[in-house]
């Protein structure tokens, strides 16, 4: 059995790596004794992988960040594969829709300013010629009544259906206004998720793709302990001897946080209190929000969804995985007491 | 896998405990920038977490798992072809001569076989080498880190980056070529010749 010069080269790696057996290896072997330029070049080959082999062995690799580790988890946790699809569409950041900009763009503004502007002279404009009108019992004009409701007390259709649309979502629970203080998402991706994206990836890329976060806040990473590694599929240990220890949290900071967290809510821009707010939830809807509080990082509120969920639904074939979860987000929600950083 | 795609998070966990590092490691290999592989672990791990319902157990977790790693990487090398900051196949060649450098550098290697000496040799070899894998056109870096660095098989490697056995055994050949050629500078010659007089 003779071989071809592509074949003899072909076979040069599965001899070096000791993967040809029987006819091809005795073939390979006649081969290489009758060829000088076939044995310098294995020689050549074996010396090269010895020398990257001595090199690798001294590579020195620095473990992964802990907080990819974290955001991901989270991420794994907002999502389970078993529980129902979360959210299909790209999520939309509620700040944007009620925003100013988006206020400003609302198609119903311009004509209720004017109207209002409108009304406003007429009204200034008699004010000033007959301060008297009112007070002196004259029938009223009808112009009059309108100053009073206001412009935007009765906007056209369109303008109320906005109106209502954003009343809706300023009543909603928040997503992006109450966003936990994480100074550990540093990475674009944790970043993204901090603000507010429910689903990580498409959300991801489209934080990291948006011209706003195309050049990333520079990074403070400490420089971490350098460790070797030895066996590329050594299995790690398991992750609850990674994970923050279980810890109870001191009383005294737990209550201290819980009490910023309730002065928070009611602060923000007059929403429903959270047991208000819960109550109206459907199962799907408490999910979600479980979900979304877990990518944002906002612990003890995705801890307070799944005790509801746990406790307003305990025959629902998902308890165990919502168990599940409540430990990792009390978990993260310790850690987090513990270092605030 | 199956654990977490019933819905056992702590599954998935361990999934993440256990490939994080060697992913990293690859990532860190093919982008040669600690941020962008801190996004590339990140991301990949969030693709298997949105492909996680759909995925079947008829391949090794493992080879899935570099292939998004790899597809990610590809996808940043792109972005940043388009924006002309770093050919990832940048590559400098030396007219050395065949084996003579790799041998005589693998040679002295071992015959300072003696304490700092050999510390201060090996030092330099292994940041020499990161430098020569780094210069490998991305194709032989992959097929490269994964077998010597990671230790897929040849079949798993060939899974993970869509092309067949024998094309990856000629990656493997051409990297090995270019790190020989890489090698023959000899700065390290010197430190032999001062350590050995």
């Amino acid at each position: 059995m003779t071989l071809s010069n592509d074949e003899f080269q072909a076979r040069m790696i599965d001899y070096l790596y000791g993967e040809l057996e029987g006819d091809e290896l005795r073939a390979f072997e006649d081969q290489l004794s009758e060829s000088d330029a076939g044995r310098r070049e294995l020689a050549a080959l074996q010396s090269t992988l010895r020398i990257a082999r001595d090199g690798l062995a001294q590579a020195v690799y620095e473990p992964p960040p802990a907080r990819v580790r974290s955001a991901v988890l989270a991420a794994a946790a907002a999502q389970p594969p078993a529980s129902e699809p979360l959210r299909t569409t790209q999520p939309t950041r509620v700040d944007e829709q009620v925003g100013f900009w988006h206020w400003l763009r609302a198609p119903w503004l311009l004509p209720t300013l004017g109207v209002a502007a409108a009304v406003g002279l007429v009204v200034f404009g008699r004010g000033v010629e007959s301060p008297s009108v009112h007070i002196d019992g004259h029938p009223a004009q009808p112009a009059q009544a309108a100053p009073e409701q206001g412009p935007v007390a009765a906007p056209p259709p369109a303008a109320a259906n906005e109106s209502s649309q954003l009343e809706e979502k300023a009543a909603e629970p928040p997503v992006k206004v109450q966003r936990a203080p994480d100074k550990t998402a540093r990475s674009p991706g944790m970043r993204a998720q901090a603000d507010g994206f429910a689903v990580p990836p498409p959300a991801w890329n489209a934080q990291r793709e948006s011209p706003a976060h195309a050049q990333p806040a520079p990074r403070s990473v400490p420089a971490p302990a350098r460790e070797r590694y030895t066996e590329p599929e050594q299995a790690a240990p398991p992750v609850q001897d990674k994970a923050p220890r279980a810890t109870p949290a001191a009383p005294a900071a737990r209550a201290s946080s819980e009490i910023d967290d309730a002065f928070r809510r009611p602060a923000n821009r007059g929403q429903p209190s959270r047991a208000e707010a819960t109550v109206s939830r459907t199962l799907g809807d408490l999910i979600r929000r479980a979900g979304e509080n877990v990518a944002a990082r906002r612990w003890q509120q995705a801890a307070a969804d799944y005790r509801e969920l746990l406790r307003r639904y305990p025959s629902d074939a998902r308890t165990e995985a919502w168990k599940k979860q409540l430990a990792l987000v009390t978990q993260a929600l310790r850690a987090r007491e513990r270092d605030p950083r | 896998m199956a654990a977490y795609q019933r819905g056992d998070v702590t599954a998935f966990a361990e999934l993440v405990a256990r490939h994080e590092k060697p992913l990293w490691i690859f990532l860190r290999r093919l982008v040669r920038d600690e941020g962008a592989a801190e996004d590339l672990l990140q991301e990949t791990f969030m693709r298997v977490i949105h492909g996680a319902a759909a995925w079947q157990p008829n391949a090794k977790f493992s080879t899935w798992l570099y292939t998004i790693g790899r597809n990610l990487c590809i996808d940043h090398g792109r972005k940043l072809q388009h924006r002309h900051t770093l050919s990832m196949d940048h590559h400098v060649g030396h007219a050395g001569d065949e084996e003579g450098g790799a041998a005589r550098l693998h040679e002295q290697l071992s015959g300072a076989d003696r304490g700092a000496e050999r510390s201060a040799l090996n030092r330099e070899l292994a940041a020499r080498l990161d430098r020569a894998i780094a210069a490998l056109p991305v194709p032989q870096r992959e097929v490269f880190v994964m077998r010597e660095v990671l230790g897929l098989p040849f079949a798993e490697i060939a899974e993970a980056v869509a092309a067949s056995e024998a094309t990856v055994k000629s990656r493997m050949r051409y990297a090995l070529q270019r790190l020989r050629s890489e090698l023959s500078d000899t700065p390290a010659e010197r430190t032999s010749a001062e350590v050995e007089p």
